[in-house]
């Protein structure tokens, strides 16, 4: 079973009882930070996929790779 | 005027994002050289079973990641080095530093293949998640869930957390999907 992104670590959300369940303005800032991590993190991982693979998109293509399709091209013209 | 472009410009035009899928997918450069080529071939033969103004890409990515699932089974049943598939960057990048790139490369090669190609259709090729399901043969729902296990897999990876044990690593035998047009 896999934990929620957006779900804040066990020790953050003990954070309340241990000083007593007062609200710090700070504390709760820390934790909103904590929580949104993961989704920042998956929001990352897809930019940095993106890029590695639309680096890979705009490699040159073979020759070989074009000039088997111009010759499967020409092959059937001529049948 | 504008000419509908031949069958022969459309293989051409796709072969980049053919390309990079198929290297995503395999971690290889001339792995990847080949399966594009094989699937090229195949799409040739079987052109007369693709129906016009449906989704040629995904068409085209069903053969490929049929082919490379041929060729994953068979190199399993081989036993090859499983790490080959980290190697072999044959383009440096140009936006992300190498480390990154490299990082992100072994990262996604850990992913289990049903994981890595799911995470690609969706996040990189940008496919929806019904022409995705399609290409690989599977549910909509299955294909949702392994984008989130793959991508929640990424993020523990690169958190530094130790990943959790991923159930289908290795992946089952599986009924390749026949070579035909999507209906999209």
């Amino acid at each position: 079973m896999h934990h929620r992104f957006d779900e804040p670590e066990e020790h953050s959300r003990s954070d309340a009882k241990i000083t007593g369940g007062e609200r710090h303005p700070e504390a709760e800032a820390d934790r909103a930070a904590v929580a949104r991590l993961p989704g920042i993190a998956t929001q990352l991982i897809g930019e940095r996929m993106r890029v590695m693979y639309s680096t890979m998109v705009s490699e040159p293509v073979p020759d070989e790779l074009l000039n088997l399709i111009r010759k499967l091209e020409s092959k059937e013209g001529s049948d | 005027m504008t000419e509908t472009p031949s069958f022969a410009d459309a293989l051409i035009a796709a072969i980049p994002n053919l390309r990079a899928f198929a290297h995503s997918l395999s971690g290889d450069g001339q792995l990847s050289n080949d399966l594009v080529q094989e699937t090229l071939l195949k799409a040739w033969a079987h052109k007369d079973s693709f129906v016009p103004d449906s989704n040629l890409k995904a068409w085209l990515f069903t053969i490929l990641r049929n082919t490379y699932f041929t060729h994953y089974r068979k190199s399993q049943r081989e036993e090859l080095d499983e790490d080959h598939a980290a190697m072999n960057a044959c383009v440096p990048p140009t936006q992300l530093t190498q480390l990154e790139f490299e990082d992100m490369r072994k990262a996604l090669m850990r992913l289990s293949p049903d994981h890595r190609e799911a995470l690609l259709l969706i996040t990189a090729e940008g496919f929806s998640y019904e022409d995705a399901a399609r290409v690989c043969g599977c549910a909509v729902g299955t294909m949702k869930s392994r984008v989130n296990r793959a991508r929640s897999r990424l993020v523990d990876e690169t958190s530094g957390q130790p990943p959790k044990s991923e159930g289908d690593h290795h992946r089952p035998a599986e009924e390749t999907p026949p070579i035909k047009s999507s209906s999209r």
